[in-house]
């Protein structure tokens, strides 16, 4: 049963037909994203891939801007640029009130490690989903065991939400009845690239990276398994958004922080296919190592999660054919 | 009976896995004072504030510092590691980050991960960049992170190492018979690089999901990017990997293996590479302009792997 806006309320229960209905919608590429409930038992958070790709294309927004990027002002106005443009809305509010309701409890999984979600892109995104109803305080910002609400949270987490009994994050299991995926950008050593698809690794316990006695074998194979974890029906059926830190992504070396390899790159991408937005990250980051070196410089390892995300869960498309990139702002050194 | 036996398995299995759970969930372990790492880390220096987070990761627990980056150090004999932390009132962050590998040479290992940077007199070797110090000295691998940096960032960093590494007392060994083998002219700037596993390799240049190469923990390789003067096209940095195995036998498996599996199969990568075996020895190289160029950097590398090998006092 979802509202007039098709978003599942905090406490709605699920009937096939609203399984059904959300499976259509899901597979129509609709802006609020997977809204059906899984025929999987939830408690067992057993990835379960979708039915289908969305259907058509996958559609990311990518803004940048030359200067005054140390004011949240400006931040925020990019963001809002950037949602009106996803949504096709007139202004701000509303192009927020599509993916959010004031009763919602939105959970807001930034990074924390290494490469951290900016305090200001995370305020900018509190700010929007109040714009939308949703009170301050009903906002969660968090990574890991590490939890804060509303503005504040951007910088100070104290709270300690746990995990179930399953190793996944409570915000998502018992708190939150949507989800916002706000990560960095980065190369990393292990998986090829860490944006939104590995970002949800931040949602877990009860891992390590030889995958010895864990809850989730996600590290093998490049982690390429890291794609399993957004098809949790608990993670995939909240998340309603991702906003990417691009201000001043990683190209080469990550998790672990070598400045030679950051670069004021001043942007945000948004999108409601992980895939698609995690496919235009690798693109980026992939031009800037060639520009760095001057040579060709792939990725390496190749980012198996993104493409096996598609093939394999089929959460969201990889292939830049079936993305509709709109980029706005500042468009020298786009790198796409 | 069974039944129990069953339980008594179940018993012994929770005993022998619970203190690596728990290594894996405590993620920090309380400080002491007579950890060989936490004696290395410094007091804070002067307008720098302890943040209070000073924190040890054993194992794979360095998992929850840097989650899949620990597989970086895993593969170079990972033993422990100490962190903490200070901040400045313009809001600098300084983080000192000191590990310990089971040997020098290891250190050596992960330090050449990525050497690139001004080199400065910290240590057995040292990389300076944009607030990032990284050096090694004995079985220490050390990273001290100023950021945001500025023009004082260098010195800062720089007397915090030296501060660290005049307190290791331990030799600090490389693999000297590996790093013979590099050509004397025409090695790219900073592309040197000792390792084991195969992940290592991947990251730096990825060759296949499968481990071709039969590299592992037992197996010394060594890797380089080579600029050839005389370019046949665009692609004229090929990329040799020495290994050196635990035996001529697994020597000649990866031989087999890589030979088979690669080199076999006619595609555009097989056609810039070449390998050769010498006892427990494997030369590779990859990405050469072409067939020819594979072989002649082939025959270079051997030829000095004849001159190391051969017995002293010999013509």
């Amino acid at each position: 049963m979802k509202d007039e806006k098709g978003l599942k309320g905090p406490s709605l229960k699920c009937t096939r037909r609203d399984f059904l209905k959300g499976s259509a919608i899901g597979a129509a590429g609709v802006m609020l994203g997977p809204t059906g409930c899984s025929v999987m038992d939830k408690e067992s958070h057993k990835p379960v891939p979708n039915d289908a790709l969305p259907e058509g294309k996958s559609k990311v927004v990518l803004i940048r801007e030359k200067e005054g990027l140390d004011s949240d002002e400006k931040i925020m106005r990019m963001l809002e640029q950037a949602m009106i443009e996803l949504t096709g809305e007139t202004d701000g509010a509303r192009a927020w009130a599509k993916f959010f309701r004031p009763n919602d409890i939105v959970g807001v999984k930034m990074n924390v490690m290494m490469t951290p979600t900016s305090p200001q892109i995370s305020r900018a995104v509190t700010r929007g989903i109040m714009s939308a109803g949703v009170p301050e305080q009903k906002i969660i910002l968090w990574d890991r065991n590490d939890a804060g609400r509303g503005i504040e949270g951007s910088q100070v987490r104290n709270e300690k939400p746990g995990f179930d009994s399953k190793s996944l994050s409570r915000i998502v299991t018992n708190e939150a009845t949507a989800l916002v995926n706000v990560p960095g950008m980065k190369v990393h050593w292990l998986a090829g690239v860490a944006v939104a698809l590995k970002n949800w690794i931040g949602a877990i316990t009860n891992i390590n990276v030889p995958d010895i006695g864990v809850a989730y074998k996600i590290h093998g194979d490049s982690c390429s398994e890291c794609a399993s974890i957004n098809a949790i029906p608990a993670i995939r059926d909240k998340c309603r958004l991702i906003i990417v830190d691009s201000l001043k992504p990683l190209f080469h070396g990550g998790p672990q922080v070598n400045p030679r390899y950051l670069w004021p790159y001043r942007g945000i991408i948004i999108g409601v296919d992980p895939v698609a937005v995690d496919t235009v990250c690798m693109k980026i980051l992939e031009a800037k190592r060639r520009e760095f070196k001057g040579v060709e410089w792939p990725i390496s390892p190749p980012p198996k999660h993104v493409f096996l995300a598609e093939s394999k869960y089929r959460l969201g498309h990889a292939n830049m054919d079936r993305i509709e990139l709109v980029k706005l702002g500042w468009q020298e050194g786009a790198l796409v | 009976m069974r039944l129990l036996f069953g339980k008594s398995l179940i018993t012994l299995a929770l005993i022998a896995v619970f203190p690596m759970l728990a290594s894996c969930n405590g993620g920090t372990t309380p400080v002491t004072d007579g950890r060989g790492q936490i004696r290395l880390l410094p007091d804070a220096p002067p307008e720098w504030r302890d943040t209070g987070r000073t924190h040890v990761y054993s194992g794979v627990a360095l998992s929850d510092y840097i989650n899949g980056g620990a597989e970086v150090y895993f593969a170079y004999g990972f033993r422990e590691a100490a962190v903490r932390e200070f901040e400045n009132s313009a809001g600098a962050r300084l983080t000192v980050e000191v590990y310990e590998m089971n040997r020098s040479e290891n250190a050596y290992g992960i330090f050449s991960t990525d050497s690139a940077g001004k080199r400065i007199p910290v240590g057995a070797d040292a990389s300076y960049g944009d607030g990032l110090l990284r050096f090694w000295k004995g079985p220490f691998f050390v990273r001290i992170l100023c950021y945001p940096s500025d023009p004082a960032t260098e010195a800062l960093v720089q007397n915090i190492g030296k501060g660290i590494a005049d307190l290791i007392n331990s030799d600090s060994r490389r693999p000297e018979s590996l790093l013979s083998l590099l050509p004397d002219i025409g090695v790219a700037a900073d592309s040197v690089c000792y390792f084991h596993r195969q992940t290592s390799l991947n990251n730096l240049r990825f060759l296949s999901d499968e481990n071709l190469l039969g590299l592992g923990d037992n197996v010394d390789a060594i890797t380089w990017e080579e600029i050839l003067e005389n370019k046949e096209s665009s692609q004229n940095r090929p990329r040799q990997i020495v290994l050196r195995y635990p035996s001529e036998s697994a020597a000649r498996e990866a031989s087999r293996n890589f030979t088979e599996k690669y080199i076999g199969v006619q595609n555009r990568f097989s056609a810039g590479a070449a390998t050769r075996l010498r006892s427990s020895w494997l030369i590779v190289v990859l990405d050469a302009p072409s067939k020819k160029a594979a072989n002649e950097a082939v025959d270079r590398t051997f030829a000095k792997l004849e001159t190391l090998e051969k017995p002293e006092g010999s013509p």
